[in-house]
Order: structure tokens, then C-alpha cells, then sequence
């Protein structure tokens, strides 16, 4: 089964960590929250994994319907 | 800072670092341990620490920009290795205390970014604020305290005093000038300026939280730095040429700073307060529980890190989903917001390293490591006996 990211823009704290590791799907907007701009689908399953473990504020999840 | 006492020891501990994370990440989980858990004056009052849910994330939103890709680059490629090899020259060579020295280097960054203006050229200054900042720590780590917090109080209202007296006043006023005149000055204290309304910041909070990120990215940075360090030279000392070879490779360098922070937590209990019916991985936690993160004991979980866990082991290989520093830098909203400038980002094996960032700690022992970093073998390192955080007091050192 993929692993699915969930986005939760409502606890995004806006640290740029997504941005960092993948700055052509994640960017941090100016009001301070993460914006999904590119091909989240073509994440891979270690790029989803490492997302999740490394977002501080919990914002990216692993979407556990999937 | 008092801890509200859990009452009837309703209290639940944590030890794996996959139950420790998933606590950092639950919403029915706060920082704050109860309403007076902050008395009223302390430095971490109003501050972000102190705030929980959409205060805290309004806020941290506003200042998470200092801690951004775009300015992390700006002050690895460009300002650190000037400030670093500046201060180090300052200090000069001959003995030094690595817990001092490591502040001192620490402290020129940590004022850029809370917005208080230190002199570059005056080692005497970044030294003072250090002096600070050792005294506005007593507030931030009082609830791991050994010592009678209220003993301390005096001590740290006295420092905040000093602190606002010499170098806040002069920055303020340099800060609101060049926002009346529009001039280019970005920094913490002057984007609080210009939230003040918004966050109904009075004179003293602004003190307080600019105090705090001095504390933040000065205290820490001296004491990781001084465990990175203290691990490196052992393993020089068991691998003859590794010196040499670290010194010429970043990367490397780098994870040994990560496994030396897995390895050696400052935060060594996390602490949180259900407020709210939840659970963490099956084990049900009632409201009003007060949840104990041990931090140590899950950078050294065997079911993540393997059987050698308790030992230092810079190449150990680790699955994407498990941080190479473990639960270091807590998680959740209140993660700590200077981790990435700190350590950076590792690239893993897979990935472009266009965008690499190696973090403060690893520009700082690469510059020690060139400088012939040693320990001084007339002088015992020692750890301080006032805090139940394995903090250290003094770490003699020789360099060149």
C-alpha cells in the first residue's frame, strides 16, 4: 500500500522543514503556513516517511485510510 | 518556572521514542503543566513557550521566518564561518573553558537574530551576555532546578534588569527608528515591534522574549557543542587520522554531531498535561494526567536504534522514519525552532545535496577541529550539580 500525506495547515507552524527537503512540492507562504505547489504524488516512500519525521508541529501526516 | 505537583502521582512516563513522539504530537497534550505553572514575571511568562494553541501558533508563525531556508543559507554561507573564526581568534589560543567558548561564539548569531546589538569586535560584550543569559537559564531550566527556584528569582530579575538597561533600551530605540523610517532591519525584536498590537506585547514581554531567543541560541549551542566535542575526541583518540578526516568532510562531521546530541539530550525530561481524555499508542491517559517524556531513555530505545543505542556510534544506519537525534528537540508545536540552524539537515544516501545545510554545531567543531582542539589534560571537565539536566559546568580545553 503507498503512503498517503496529510497536510494539516491548520497546526503548520510554518518551520520550513518541508520547504527544505523537498522545495519543489513544499513552500511556507507569507502568512506563515505550508502551501503544497508542486507533485506531492511523486513523493516517494522514504521522502513521505522523512517528512513526517522531520515536520516539528505534526502538520504532515501519514494519511492512515491509505 | 514552578511545576504544578501531580497530584495522587497521576503521572504516566514515557520511555520509547515512538510513544515519546507520538505525545510531542498530540493536541490534548500541552507544554503549559497548569495555570500557575508560569508565576507571573518569570522570563518565560507571555513567552512562546509559555503560550499554547492558536496564540502560540500565530506567533510562532510570525517568527519561524528567522529560522527559514532562505536565511539559515544566508547565515551559514555567509555569516557564521566570519562570526566563528572572528570570535575564535578573539578568544585566542591557549586554555579555555569549551562551555564558555562555545556561548561566546554562540552569542553573536543569537543577538542578530533576537535583535540586540552587540559590538563584533568586543569579545568583553558577547562574554557579559553570556554571563546573562547563564542567569536567565535559571528561569527556562528552574523546573529541572536542584536548587530553590525562589532563591534564584532575585538573581534572574536582577539580570533582566541589567539586560534591558544595557542592551534592549538602545536596540529598541535603534529598531523603532529605522521602522519609522522604513530602513531594512529584520530581526526578532523588530518583528515584535511590529506585531506588538496584534499580540498585545507590553514593554516587559518584549524583554522577555528577546532574552529568551539569547538564551535559545546561545545556552544550548554551549552545552551540545561541548558533548559534540567531548565525543569527538574520544573517538580521535580511538581512531588515529580521524581528525584530519572530519575536518575534511562536512558531512561526516555532521552526523557525528547528530549521534552526539541522540546520545547526550539537554532536555532529559519533557513534560506535558492532558487536558483532555486521550491516548498514546493504546495507553490511555486521563485528563489532568501529567506526562513524563523521557528523553534520554528514548534516544537509546533498541527497538529504533539497535543494540548498541547507549553507545556512540556516528554510522549507524537509521530507516527515514527515525530522526538521527531522536527526540532531542521535543516535537509537536512546541519543537524546538532553532533545530535546523543548530544541526542543519543530513542528506541521506538518496538525495540531491543541493540544498545541504550543515547546521551552526558543525561549523563551530570544524573550526575547533582545525584550531587543534583538545582536552587539557591538567584540568578535569565537570558537570553542574544544580540541575537534574546533564548540563556541563566547565570543560577545560587547549587550542593552537
Amino acid at each position: 500500500v503507498a503512503l498517503r500525506l496529510r497536510v494539516d495547515t491548520e497546526i503548520c507552524i510554518g518551520s520550513g522543514t518541508c520547504e527544505l527537503l523537498v522545495p519543489d512540492v513544499f513552500k511556507v507562504g507569507e502568512e506563515g503556513f505550508v502551501i503544497v505547489v508542486g507533485a506531492a504524488g511523486k513523493l516517494t516512500e522514504a521522502e513521505v516517511s522523512r517528512l513526517v519525521a522531520e515536520c516539528p508541529s505534526g502538520a504532515l501526516q501519514l494519511d492512515e485510510r491509505a | 518556572v514552578i511545576s504544578t505537583p501531580s497530584v495522587g502521582g497521576n503521572t504516566v512516563t514515557f520511555t520509547r521514542l515512538r510513544d515519546v513522539r507520538a505525545a510531542l504530537g498530540n493536541a490534548h497534550l500541552v507544554h503549559r503543566l497548569g495555570l500557575d505553572a508560569v508565576e507571573s514575571g518569570s522570563i518565560v511568562e507571555g513567552s512562546m513557550i509559555d503560550l499554547e494553541g492558536v496564540a502560540h501558533r500565530d506567533r510562532r508563525r510570525v517568527l519561524n521566518r528567522f529560522f527559514r531556508i532562505d536565511r539559515l543559507a544566508l547565515y551559514e554561507h555567509e555569516l557564521m564561518p566570519e562570526i566563528v573564526e572572528r570570535t575564535l581568534d578573539q578568544i585566542g589560543p591557549g586554555e579555555a573553558d569549551l562551555v564558555e567558548l562555545a556561548g561566546v561564539v554562540a552569542m553573536e548569531l543569537a543577538a542578530l537574530t533576537a535583535g540586540i546589538d552587540v559590538d563584533p569586535d568586543s569579545l568583553e560584550q558577547k562574554r557579559d551576555l553570556v554571563r546573562l543569559e547563564r542567569a536567565f537559564n535559571k528561569d527556562v531550566g528552574g523546573e529541572d532546578s536542584r536548587e530553590d527556584v525562589r532563591s534564584t528569582r532575585a538573581a534572574v530579575r536582577a539580570a533582566l534588569e541589567e539586560f534591558r538597561a544595557r542592551y534592549f533600551e538602545s536596540s529598541r530605540r535603534r529598531r523603532e527608528a529605522a521602522l519609522n523610517n522604513a530602513a531594512d532591519v529584520d530581526d526578532v525584536l523588530t518583528t515584535l515591534l511590529q506585531h506588538r498590537g496584534q499580540f498585545q506585547l507590553a514593554d516587559d514581554q518584549l524583554v522577555r522574549e528577546t532574552a529568551l531567543f539569547i538564551v535559545a541560541g546561545a545556552h544550548t549551542t554551549s552545552q551540545t557543542l561541548t558533548y559534540v566535542i567531548h565525543h569527538v575526541l574520544e573517538w580521535i583518540e580511538a581512531h588515529p587520522g580521524a581528525r584530519e578526516e572530519l575536518v575534511g568532510d562536512a558531512g561526516l562531521l555532521q552526523a557525528f554531531v547528530h549521534e552526539a546530541i541522540r546520545l547526550r539530550p539537554i532536555n532529559v525530561l519533557m513534560k506535558r498535561r492532558a487536558v483532555a481524555d486521550t491516548e498514546v499508542n493504546g495507553t490511555p491517559i486521563a485528563a489532568g494526567t501529567i506526562v513524563v517524556l523521557d528523553t534520554v531513555a528514548a534516544n537509546r530505545d533498541a527497538a529504533e536504534f539497535g543494540p548498541d543505542a547507549a553507545n556512540f556510534n556516528p554510522f549507524r544506519a537509521l530507516p527515514a522514519s527515525v530522526p538521527t537525534y531522536g527526540a532531542s528537540f521535543g516535537g509537536g508545536i512546541h519543537a524546538c525552532i532553532g533545530r535546523v540552524q543548530a544541526v542543519g539537515v543530513l542528506a541521506h544516501d538518496d538525495e540531491p545535496a543541493d540544498h545541504e545545510l550543515r547546521g551552526l554545531l558543525t561549523v563551530v567543531a570544524r573550526a575547533l577541529l582545525r584550531r587543534n582542539v583538545r582536552s587539557d589534560p591538567a584540568r578535569s571537565p565537570s558537570m553542574d550539580p544544580t540541575t537534574i539536566r546533564a548540563r556541563w559546568l566547565a570543560y577545560p580545553v587547549l587550542i593552537d
